[in-house]
C-alpha cells in the first residue's frame, strides 16, 4: 500500500558576482548579501523571513552544520513554508512540500522570483558597478567537473527504502526504479552545452549524466561518482521515509508532469511493480542524454531492456507513464497518493511522441532541453558562431538566469513559446502561503503569528520562546508527519492562539500536536557567540585571504531573546 | 488511445518535423525550427555589450564549489 507523495525541491543556483572593478566576487560575499536581502525584498508581499543563524564561520568552514551529510548554513526560513540558504558556495533554495505537481511548479518558480527581488535589491544597494548573478544552472561556466545539486525528495514508505537500498529482496524492483530515472533525468533534464577534451560541444539532454556513474552512493559531491539512487537517510516524519533525488536539472517547463511521473513510479514500486527494467541504466541515461541527432533534433538512441527490447527515450517513458496511467485508471494510485496524475501522465505520453518525431517547438513548450536547444540553434545562427563559441555557452548557462532581462526562459515565457503549466500569479501565490496541505503550511503560520517569540527552526518543528526573560522556558511545536498541522488542522487553531503557551494548551487539549517544553539553559550551545573569520567575511573582493587572518567575536544565536 | 487531443495548444504549435534534409532548409531541421524563436532571440548577450570577451565573461562567472 503506498503512502502519498508529498514532494519538495532543494536547488542550488549558481551564484557569482562581479565588482565595478571587473573582478571577480568571491561567492560566499554574493551569498550573504543576497540572503541579507531576503527579508527586505519579501516584505512588500507580506513575507517574513526568519533567520538567526547569521554567522559566517563556523562548523564545515563557515557555517553551523545542521545534517551530518550536509554543510549549509544561514537558514532563512520563510512564512510561506520555504527556506534559503548556503550551501557549498550556492545560494540553495528549498521548496515547501506539496502533494500537487502544479503547486510544485509553482512552488519552484517562486523561489525565483524571491531570490532575483533579494538580488536586485542586493545589487542596487551594492557599490555602483556591482552585479550579482543567479542562475538555475547546475554546472560551472568552464569546468565540467563541477556540478552542483538539483535535489529532490519524494515520501516513501520505509519498507520501500529498506527494500532499494538495504535488503534487495525484489531486485526487479530497484531495477525498474533505477531505469524509471535512468530515463526521466534526461527527458526531463534541462540541456547543457558540454564541453569535450577536443574542442567539440555535445548538446546533452541531461546537465548533470556525465556525473552518473554509480547505481547509488551516499555522497553526493563526488564529481564523477554519483549514484542515480541516493542512499542519504534523514527521515522528514514518522513511518515514512524521504528518497533523495540527485540526478536532476532545475527542469524550469515540466516541474509538474516530472513531479507526476515520479510520485507516480515510486507509488508503482510500492505497489511491487517491477517492469521496464533497463539492462544498463547509467549507460542508457547517458547514452539517450547523448546522442540527439543534431540536425533532426530526434533521439534515435536506443537503450536495451532486460527482456531483449531496445527503446528510444521517448518510446520508454511512453510505455512507462502510460503503464503508471493504467494504474491510476484502475484505482491502484489514487488521488490521495498522486493528485494531478491523470492529467499530467497524458501531457508525457504527447511529449514523447512530438520528442520521437523531432517536433522540438511543441516539446521546447515543455521541455526544458528543447526550448533550451532551440534558443541555443536560433542564436548561433544569428551570430554565425557554433556550440562552441563562448558567448553561446555563456548563453547556456543563462537560459535560467533569475533576472528576466537575461534569462531568456523568461523571454519565451511572455511570448507564449514555453508554457510551465502554471501562471505567474501562482508562483506568487506560493511565494505568499505555503501549501495548504503540507505541514510547512503551518510552519510558516507560526513563523509568522509569532515571528518575535520564535527561538529555532527546522523541517520539521518551531521552538517559541513563552517568556520575555532570557532564560524562560520554550515551547517546541513539533510537524511528526507531513501533514501535521497543515491548513485544514491548524488555521482555526493558530488563528485563536493569544501566544505561545495558549497555543500549547490548545494543541494539546485537541490532541492534534505534539509540543515540548525545553529549557535555554539545557541548550546553551547553541546560543553562543561564534568565532568569526574576519580573512573571509571582512575581505575585499577579488583577491585571497589574508595570511595571517584576524579573529573576532560575532554576535551568536542569544541575540535573538530578549 | 488518442492522448494529445487533451492538449490542443500544444498541437496548433506551427512547426512539426516530418524528415528530410536539414541543410536544405526545409521544414525538418532543428535550424528551421528554431527560427519559431527568431522574434524573441536576445539581440546582444550582455558581457559582450560590457565590452568584455566572451571567453572572459565565462570565466569570471565561474562557481566553482560542486556539489
Amino acid at each position: 500500500m503506498s503512502i502519498p507523495k508529498f514532494g519538495g525541491r532543494d536547488c542550488e543556483l549558481s551564484t557569482t558576482g562581479i565588482d565595478p572593478q571587473g573582478r571577480r566576487i568571491d561567492c560566499w560575499t554574493v551569498i550573504r548579501e543576497i540572503l541579507d536581502h531576503l527579508e527586505p525584498a519579501l516584505a512588500e508581499q507580506q513575507v517574513r523571513v526568519w533567520a538567526r543563524d547569521s554567522r559566517w564561520t563556523q562548523g564545515y568552514g563557515y557555517g553551523r552544520p545542521t545534517s551530518v551529510y550536509s554543510s549549509d548554513c544561514l537558514r532563512h526560513w520563510t512564512s510561506a513554508g520555504q527556506c534559503y540558504y548556503s550551501d557549498m558556495g550556492h545560494i540553495e533554495c528549498c521548496t515547501a512540500s506539496t502533494l500537487y505537481p502544479r503547486e510544485f511548479a509553482a512552488q519552484c518558480l517562486s523561489t525565483l522570483l524571491a531570490v532575483e527581488s533579494a538580488r536586485r535589491l542586493a545589487q542596487d544597494q551594492a557599490e555602483a558597478g556591482t552585479s550579482y548573478a543567479l542562475t538555475t544552472a547546475n554546472v560551472d561556466t568552464i569546468d565540467p567537473a563541477i556540478s552542483f545539486g538539483t535535489h529532490l525528495s519524494i515520501s516513501i514508505e520505509s519498507r520501500l527504502w529498506e527494500e532499494l537500498f538495504v535488503e534487495h529482496r525484489h531486485p526487479a524492483i530497484y531495477g525498474f526504479v533505477a531505469s524509471a530515472l535512468a530515463a526521466a533525468i534526461p527527458f526531463f533534464g534541462a540541456g547543457y552545452l558540454m564541453p569535450l577534451s577536443d574542442g567539440s560541444i555535445v548538446y546533452s539532454l541531461s546537465a548533470r549524466a556525465h556525473h552518473l556513474t554509480r547505481m547509488q552512493t551516499l555522497a553526493t559531491t563526488d564529481a564523477f561518482n554519483r549514484g542515480l539512487l541516493n542512499s542519504r537517510r534523514e527521515q522528514h516524519g514518522i513511518c515514512q521515509d524521504r528518497m533523495h533525488l540527485i540526478g536532476f536539472d532545475f527542469c524550469l517547463l515540466s516541474a509538474a508532469p516530472m513531479f507526476s511521473l515520479l510520485q507516480c513510479l515510486l507509488a508503482a514500486a510500492e505497489e511491487g511493480y517491477c517492469g521496464l527494467n533497463l539492462y544498463d541504466p547509467i549507460h542508457a541515461l547517458r547514452s539517450w542524454s547523448w546522442r540527439i541527432d543534431p540536425m533532426q533534433g530526434r533521439l534515435p538512441s536506443t537503450a536495451i531492456l532486460v527482456d531483449g527490447r531496445r527503446l528510444t527515450l521517448p518510446a520508454y517513458v511512453r510505455e512507462l507513464a502510460t503503464v503508471l496511467l493504467q494504474m491510476c485508471r484502475q484505482g491502484l494510485i489514487t488521488d490521495k497518493i498522486a493528485p494531478q496524475a491523470t492529467e499530467m501522465l497524458p501531457l508525457v505520453v504527447d511529449l514523447t511522441h512530438y520528442a520521437e518525431e523531432g517536433s522540438l517547438v511543441q516539446c521546447g513548450r515543455h521541455l526544458t532541453w528543447a526550448s533550451k536547444l532551440l534558443w541555443l540553434t536560433q542564436l548561433c545562427q544569428q551570430r554565425g558562431v557554433g556550440f562552441d563559441d563562448a558567448a553561446i555557452r555563456l548563453a547556456d548557462h543563462d537560459f535560467g538566469h533569475t533576472n528576466p532581462e537575461q534569462g531568456a526562459w523568461w523571454q519565451l515565457w511572455e511570448a507564449g513559446m514555453i508554457d510551465p503549466l502554471i501562471g505567474l500569479d501562482q508562483a506568487r501565490s506560493s511565494l505568499a502561503r505555503g501549501p495548504r496541505e503540507s505541514r510547512d503550511w503551518g510552519r510558516g503560520k507560526l513563523i509568522h503569528k509569532f515571528y518575535d517569540e520564535v527561538s529555532a527552526v527546522d523541517w520539521s518543528y518551531v521552538q517559541l520562546t513563552s517568556g520575555s526573560d532570557r532564560w524562560s522556558p520554550r515551547q517546541r511545536i513539533d510537524f511528526p508527519h507531513l501533514d501535521s498541522l497543515n491548513q485544514p488542522k491548524f488555521a482555526n487553531l493558530i488563528e485563536a492562539a493569544r501566544d505561545p503557551d495558549h497555543l500549547a494548551q490548545l494543541l494539546d487539549a485537541q490532541s492534534i500536536g505534539t509540543t515540548y517544553r525545553t529549557d535555554p539553559l539545557d541548550d546553551i550551545p547553541g546560543q553562543l557567540a561564534a568565532v568569526q573569520y574576519v580573512g573571509v567575511s571582512n575581505q575585499a573582493v577579488g583577491t585571497s585571504p589574508p595570511k595571517h587572518p584576524s579573529y573576532s567575536i560575532s554576535k551568536g544565536a542569544s541575540d535573538d531573546v530578549a | 488511445m488518442t492522448l494529445r487531443k487533451i492538449h490542443p495548444q500544444t498541437q496548433a504549435l506551427p512547426v512539426r518535423a516530418t524528415g528530410g534534409d536539414p541543410e536544405s532548409g526545409n521544414s525538418d531541421s532543428v535550424k528551421h525550427q528554431a527560427a519559431a524563436y527568431g522574434k524573441i532571440a536576445r539581440k546582444a548577450l550582455d558581457d559582450c555589450q560590457q565590452g568584455l570577451a566572451a571567453d572572459e565573461a565565462l570565466e569570471r562567472r565561474r562557481n566553482s564549489s560542486g556539489q
